[in-house]
């Protein structure tokens, strides 16, 4: 369902009444023509001609007659009402979404009630020997509802947006399989300032690839977060600023995941986009204060670390699109790769010891036709700590392979092979061979 | 969606601006263009990851980038002694006709885009596709 106000200003008006009198100049010019050209050739094309100019005049006529009394003018005489001019604008509401349905067959299962078996978790990719094998699963979690609001004003375009998919708390599989919704999108925007929780700045969302797959690669950054971003054109692009929420992640030196919520400064990301017709690229740098203040075990540090990125889509030919990522840093922690790696960990003197780690991705999309189009995404991820605990992951990568067709464009339906591998710094490793089966609808 | 149909249709649409076409090499470059944009244009109906705001954003750029090819396309096309090659005078004023009449849409989409009517954009694009296709139907000759 979808619901748009909309006016039929005076512009279309005076519009629809300047194309009428260009018509009939047309009409009445197109007789010379003739003459010069056969006549059973010509009178055919002619014939044509008149049947799209009368239907196209009959458009005008019916535009013409919808036009709304109320519709707004600068002044009281015919002066045209420029497209441009804010104050015959009105807001434009819409709702919308799509329903996706997953299959999903894994040959090493991450256990009963996890996400992990219908989206790919690189960083817990079931390690050797793995428990069970070859399970199933069906899923519409991954459907989607959205609100936006949209309105062009004197001070920049206003927008507002909220979406929701169903990977919220749920019932389980067993008889209702009812569950929460969750927020991905809560966000307004006027001009170039935006506030509110989305995509992290730091993320490069055109450069994602097409996968059926709702998982975070190895290599993929992809964190939504509340945020304060700040963007306006420069030079040939765009520049973008932003305080983002900040999230410490730590590992103890148990091997325990900390998050102890004790961030004092948030997250900053400074951006640059560029375009052009080879396509568009972006860099980005991170900034972060990691930090954990714990009374009860006297653990009390911080330290500053970052990341930077390059990411981009390029076009190549008019059938194929190649879609990649670079990143590497010291403090990149759980924006990558679903967060498989820690921002740090705590030493012996229970000190943050920062760890580095570099990822990326390449996924080739090529069009075979209007309607079938085929991805080929390869991500790696690597973490590099001497000292890390052994449980932490060292090391991940996946390919992902698919074919997907589109009978209508609102519709795609696809399979999808998925191969993903994880090592750990003590030794032990795991890999997983998954088939997906997605339908998507967008309503 | 019927706006993703919409847009998708008068992608389909405006590819008659872009095929190969009869008209003179330099016009051949925003031809090119044409099709170019519009292939960028079709790969965001499949798009899973933008946001629609972002989406919607997107597409006016997109809108903004093809009025500016099929102006000059229009421009490239209406120019005298560069159009219609081996045409008389009436043709040649009919020629020059189209491309004023595919000026004057491309502009009101030009128009459209930057206001931000995103509602309008998928009408106003046929219209452009019309004026092409019109153009066509009359001048190109088929490709041996």
């Amino acid at each position: 369902m979808r619901c748009v106000s909309s006016t039929f200003s005076r512009a279309a008006a005076v519009r629809a009444t300047r194309s009428a009198a260009q018509i009939l100049w047309l009409l009445l010019s197109a007789a010379p023509a003739v003459d010069a050209l056969e006549p059973e050739a010509e009178l055919a094309a002619l014939k044509d001609e008149i049947a799209r100019l009368t239907a196209r005049v009959a458009e005008l006529e019916a535009r013409l007659t919808s036009a709304t009394p109320e519709t707004p003018r600068d002044s009281a005489d015919s002066k045209p009402v420029s497209p441009t001019t804010p104050a015959m604008r009105s807001p434009q509401l819409s709702v919308g979404g799509r329903i996706k349905l997953d299959a999903v067959y894994n040959d090493a299962s991450t256990g009963s009630g996890t996400l992990d078996n219908i989206r790919l978790n690189p960083g817990a990719v079931p390690l050797d020997p793995h428990g069970e094998s070859e399970q199933l699963e069906f899923s519409a979690r991954a459907s989607r509802l959205w609100l936006k609001s949209w309105l062009p004003t004197a001070l920049g375009e206003a927008g507002a947006y909220l979406e929701f998919d169903l990977f919220g708390d749920g019932s389980g599989q067993r008889v209702s399989n009812g569950y929460g919704l969750r927020l991905r999108h809560a966000y307004a925007e006027l001009g170039g300032i935006l506030v509110g929780q989305t995509y992290s700045t730091f993320v490069n969302v055109s450069a994602l690839p097409e996968l059926n797959d709702d998982g975070i690669g190895p290599g993929v950054l992809n964190v939504r977060q509340p945020l304060l971003r700040f963007s306006r054109p420069l030079g040939a692009g765009r520049a973008s600023f932003a305080f983002e929420n900040p999230e410490t992640t730590l590992r103890s030196m148990d091997g325990r995941r900390l998050t102890p919520d004790d961030d004092r400064v948030p997250d900053l990301v400074l951006r640059y986009d560029h375009r052009g017709r080879w396509g568009e690229a972006s860099f980005a740098v991170l900034g972060r204060e990691i930090r954990i203040d714990d009374p009860a075990s006297r653990t009390v540090d911080a330290t500053f670390g970052g990341a930077v990125s390059m990411a981009g889509t390029l076009t190549l030919g008019l059938d194929d699109v190649l879609r990649f990522n670079a990143v590497g840093g010291n403090a990149i922690g759980r924006y990558m790769s679903l967060n498989a790696f820690d921002a740090g960990r705590l030493d012996a003197t229970a000190d943050i010891v920062l760890g580095w780690a570099t990822g990326g991705y390449l996924s080739w999309q090529h069009f075979w036709s209007a309607r079938w189009r085929s991805n080929l995404t390869a991500g790696y991820a690597w973490q590099d700590d001497a000292d890390a605990v052994g449980s932490e992951n060292e090391m991940l990568y996946s390919v992902h392979a698919n074919l997907l067709w589109s009978p209508v464009t609102s519709t795609s339906l696809g399979l999808e092979w998925i191969h993903a591998y994880r090592r750990r710094f003590d030794g032990r490793h795991g890999d997983l061979d998954r088939l997906q089966f997605s339908a998507v609808h967008k309503f | 969606m019927r706006l993703l149909a919409g847009l998708a249709l008068c992608a389909v649409t405006l590819s008659a601006c872009a095929q190969a076409p009869t008209t003179p090499a330099a016009s051949v470059h925003f031809s090119a263009q044409l099709k170019h944009i519009m292939r960028r244009m079709n790969t965001l109906i499949y798009e899973r990851n933008l946001s629609e705001l972002e989406l919607d954003r997107e597409r006016l750029e997109r809108a903004r980038e093809l009025a500016a090819a099929a102006t000059a396309l229009a421009r490239e096309a209406g120019a005298p002694d560069d159009s219609a090659a081996g045409a008389d005078g009436a043709e040649q004023r009919e020629f020059a006709r189209f491309a004023h009449a595919l000026a004057t849409e491309a502009a009101l989409l030009d128009e459209l885009a930057t206001a931000g009517r995103y509602g309008e954009l998928a009408a106003q694009m046929q219209r452009v596709g019309d004026q092409c296709v019109a153009c066509h139907r009359r001048f190109r000759v088929p490709p041996p």
